[in-house]
Formats: structure tokens, sequence, C-alpha cells
């Protein structure tokens, strides 16, 4: 275990040098979110407004809104992906695999690293909407004890892992097929829709019930419907089935591809 | 440094080499069959999604968008971005600026500027162009009334969308002469691109003005869309006069600050 705190601590420092990307990715991440927000607000506000959805409108705006927010950490996974494609294209991977450490495991941590500094101003952020939906929705006002909700935090913990573990899954392909962009991008768009960011999935009953079967809605959409107080244990039930199918999955494909990659003679 | 001192005569051979960067670029993308493919798969399941969403969603009429004028915007979208990978794939300058390779560009017979937009094209992405363009077409057919001088007012106004983007983009890496590594502020810029699938006009005023000027997303799928479909006849000509402007100012800018740029490099490290 002491071996992968090392990798965390090691990530850290790195990711101090570079402040102006830091500050840039969450401008653009942050005005995404406000524009999807403002958007909503209009459509909502029109005179027909409330036919769209079977929810109450305080209700979809705080989901679609917390969603946003939890999901800001997991912005690039292209990045994800590419800490094990990249080394399988070049080769390097062999000398991790010389290591007495899992090319997996190792690489989980390092993004656990980097995604824990931006949870703190998730949290931030998430009890800023909150004051802003207060104001504007009616909703109660914001207060610690729901940051600090135990099931909120450990569900948006099972969701980080799942997100990490299936984009790392996906590097894994670049061991039969090398550059693994394209399913990376056609993933990441179905996951835009599966997973509640553009709109809230209980707006559209068939996308709710077919987003339970992908991983894609345990990202960000259960933490944010246990925050919101529409999702309970249940939720996170479904979450952890999914983290364990998905470890399972993940297991099995490291042996072939470990199997395959040694076949080559690498 | 010879294009900057007669521009005119380079820029003339570098779209005379133009087939030959296309070609390239083609074989390129196209040297394995599942890239290819998954050039295809990514292109339709982005398409069909976007389509797919909106159809689900059907949101009520705000400001005259519809829910077919959603199709007509996502297809705007894919043709814009589709025309930036193919004409102006610049990802590199700045890193070329970094390592001090542009030396090499420049001494050849042909317009830097131009020369090292082209040579990055990425010609594989006519299947996206082709696919947007085929969902804009069918919208229009199927749900609108055909009016040719709208069509040619919205493809004009959406090549202005993406001439103007690719000059934010050669902007933010020229400023690379300047402060090296621009990394954050072209991810800055290519994620903000993503803004354009929502209708951004119905947006609050003082926000629509800013992705007008100074990030002009709105130019991507917004203006054209409205041109196409919703606006009026003097309203579609006056955003169409309005996006050619909007480019014109990019380009100057974009034209000015690689000038400088280039001067400076020059002063450095010849």
């Amino acid at each position: 275990m002491r071996k992968y705190i090392s990798f965390f601590r090691l990530e850290l420092f790195q990711m101090a040098e570079f402040k102006l990307d830091f500050f840039l990715f969450w401008l653009e991440s942050l005005a995404r979110v406000a524009v999807l927000f403002l958007f909503w607000m209009k459509i909502w506000s029109s005179p027909s407004g409330e036919e769209i959805s079977t929810m109450e409108r305080p209700l979809f705006m705080s989901l679609l809104l917390h969603c946003s927010i939890i999901f800001l950490p997991m912005r690039s996974p292209d990045k994800i992906t590419q800490m094990i494609e990249i080394p399988v294209i070049t080769g390097s991977i062999s000398s991790t695999l010389c290591r007495p450490v899992n090319p997996i495991l190792m690489n989980l941590s390092r993004i656990l690293c980097q995604q824990m500094r931006m949870l703190i101003l998730v949290l931030v952020l998430l009890f800023i909407s909150d004051l802003f939906l207060a104001k504007h929705f009616q909703l109660p006002p914001p207060h610690l004890s729901k940051l600090l909700n135990p099931l909120f935090i450990i569900s948006l913990l099972t969701g980080l892992l799942i997100h990490n573990l299936l984009y790392l899954g996906i590097g894994l392909f670049s061991f039969w097929i090398g550059e693994v962009w394209s399913i990376l991008y056609a993933l990441t768009i179905v996951a835009s829709f599966m997973s509640g960011q553009l709109c809230p999935l209980g707006m559209l009953p068939d996308l709710d019930f077919y987003s339970q079967l992908l991983p894609f809605r345990y990202f960000a959409y259960s933490a944010a419907s246990i925050y919101s107080g529409h999702g309970h244990i249940d939720e996170w039930f479904k979450q952890l089935i999914m983290l364990v199918l998905i470890s399972i999955a993940i297991a099995l494909l490291y042996k072939k591809a470990i199997r395959k990659f040694e076949a080559a003679g690498g | 440094m010879n294009s900057a001192m007669n521009p005119t005569p380079m820029l003339r051979k570098t779209f005379k080499l133009f087939p030959r960067y296309m070609t390239l670029s083609l074989i390129r993308t196209s040297e394995f069959k599942f890239s290819f493919y998954s050039y295809m798969l990514l292109y339709i399941v982005q398409l069909f999604f976007y389509v797919f969403f909106w159809r689900a969603v059907s949101p009520p009429v705000v400001s005259g968008w519809t829910t077919e004028s959603y199709y007509i915007l996502t297809g705007f979208v894919s043709l814009n971005v589709a025309l930036q990978e193919i004409f102006w794939a610049t990802g590199i300058i700045d890193l070329m600026i970094l390592r001090g390779d542009l030396l090499v560009v420049l001494a050849r017979p042909e317009n830097s500027f131009f020369g090292l937009v082209m040579r990055r094209m990425g010609a594989m992405a006519f299947i996206a162009a082709f696919l947007g363009f085929m969902l804009i077409i069918t919208a229009l057919f199927r749900y609108f009334d055909f009016e040719l001088w709208r069509f040619c007012c919205a493809l004009f106004s959406c090549l202005c969308g993406a001439i103007t983007m690719r000059a934010v983009l050669l902007c933010v890496n020229t400023l690379s002469f300047w402060y090296g590594r621009v990394t954050a502020l072209k991810k800055f810029v290519f994620g903000g691109r993503e803004l354009a699938r929502t209708p951004l006009d119905i947006l609050p005023h003082h926000v629509a003005s800013f992705l007008t000027f100074f990030f002009p997303v709105m130019l991507i799928a917004c203006w054209p869309s409205l041109i196409l479909v919703i606006a009026t006849p003097m309203r579609a000509l006056l955003l169409c006069f309005g996006s050619f402007a909007i480019t014109c100012l990019w380009i100057a800018l974009t034209v000015f600050l690689w000038k400088k740029g280039l001067k400076r490099y020059e002063g450095v490290s010849l």
C-alpha cells in the first residue's frame, strides 16, 4: 500500500507546477456548467417549459447543477486512458511490468490524487450552488451536514473509482489495437448523454431505465441524486455492483492483455 | 524572412501545394483500415446521439428554436468542426516555436503562416463534414422551406465561423512567441468550442455578446442555424455580414500577432 501512496505524493508535487493550466481548466469547466444551466433556465421559464418533464423544477435544476459540478474532476478521460495507451504504444510498459506493481493500480492512485484536490473545490462549489438554488428556487439553504453526509462522500468516491477504472480499462485495448482514441471519444459522447450531464436522467423515464444498465450514470449522477435528496442507499448499492463488475472485467482484460503482450515478445 | 517580406507569391505557392498536402493527409490517416472505420464510428455516434438527445428531450420553442432547428444546429457544429480540422489543423505551431523548429519552415519558398497551417490538415474529417451536411440538408427539406439564398448565406457564415475559430486558436498559438508554453490556453479554446452545441443566442445579452466578439463560438453553429431557419430575411443578412466582419477582425489580429511574433523570433534566434 505504501508504494501506491508514494505515487500519490509524487503526482501532487508535479501538479503544483501548472497553476495556469489549473485555473483555465476550472474557468472553462465552470463556463460550460454556467451555459448549460442558463440554457435550461431559459427553457424552463418559457410558457410551455413546464411540460418538458415530469420532474419538479427545483429538483431538475438542483440535479443538473450538482451533477455538472460533481463531474468536473472527471473532465479529462483521455489523460486517464493515455496513462496506459502511450506506454503500450511506445513499448515502455515493459519496464513497469518488470516492477512489482500493477500498472492499473499504480495509475489509479495517481489519478485519484489529482482528483482529490479537485474534490475539495467541488465541495466548495456545491455549497455555493446551494446558496444560489436557495435564492432562486426556494430550496432549503445549504448546510455543512449535507456536504459531509457519509453516504454522499462514499458515493462520490465510488463514482470516481468507476470512472477511472473504466477509462483505464479502455486504455488496455491498446494492447490489441494500438491507438484507442476513437473508442474513447465515442464512449465519451455516449457518456455525456447517459451520465446526466446534459439533462437529469429522471426527466426521461426510458433514458433513466437504460442508464442503470450502463456505468456512466454512476460517475456523478448517483452522488448528485444522493446529495439532492432524490437518491438513497439503493443508488449507492447499484454503484457498488457496477464497481465490482467493472473491476472483474478489468482484471480479466488485464490478464488477457499481458498474455498477449508476452506472446508478442514484450 | 522571405514570407514576411513578400507574402503574395509565397501564398500562391502554398495554395498550389494544397492538393498535395490533402493527399498526404488522406494517406496518413487511412493507412490502417481500423483508423478509417474508427473515424466513421466516432462521427456517426456523435451525430446520432445529439439528434437522439434533442428528439427525446424535444424542448419547447424558445426564441424561435424548435426541436427541428436543433438538428440543424447539430449538423452545423459537425460541419464547422470538420472544416476546422480539414483546413486549419494548427495544433503544434506553438511547440514548433518553443523548440525553434520554425526555421525549417521559414526557409522554404512558401508562405510560412499558411504552410504551417496546411501541413497538418486532417482530410479524414471530410466524413464528419459530409455527415453534418447531410443532416442539415435532410432536416431542411423535411421540416423547413428551402431558400437558396439563405442556404448559401448559412454556409458562408459557417465557413466564417470555422475560419474565426481557427484564427482564435492561431492567436493563442502565436502567443508562444512571447510566453512559451500555451497548452492551457489552447485547451481552453478547444473545450470552449463545445458551447456551440446549445443555442447561445437565447442566453442573457451580455453572455451572448461575449460569445460573439471575444470568444466567437456563436459563429460556429448558432448564427448559421439562425440564418438558415429562424431569422427574418433582414436579420439573416445582417448576421451574414456580421460573421464576415468578425472573421475579418480576427484574421487581422492573427496576422498582426504573427508578424510581430515572427520579428521577435528572428531577433532572438537569427
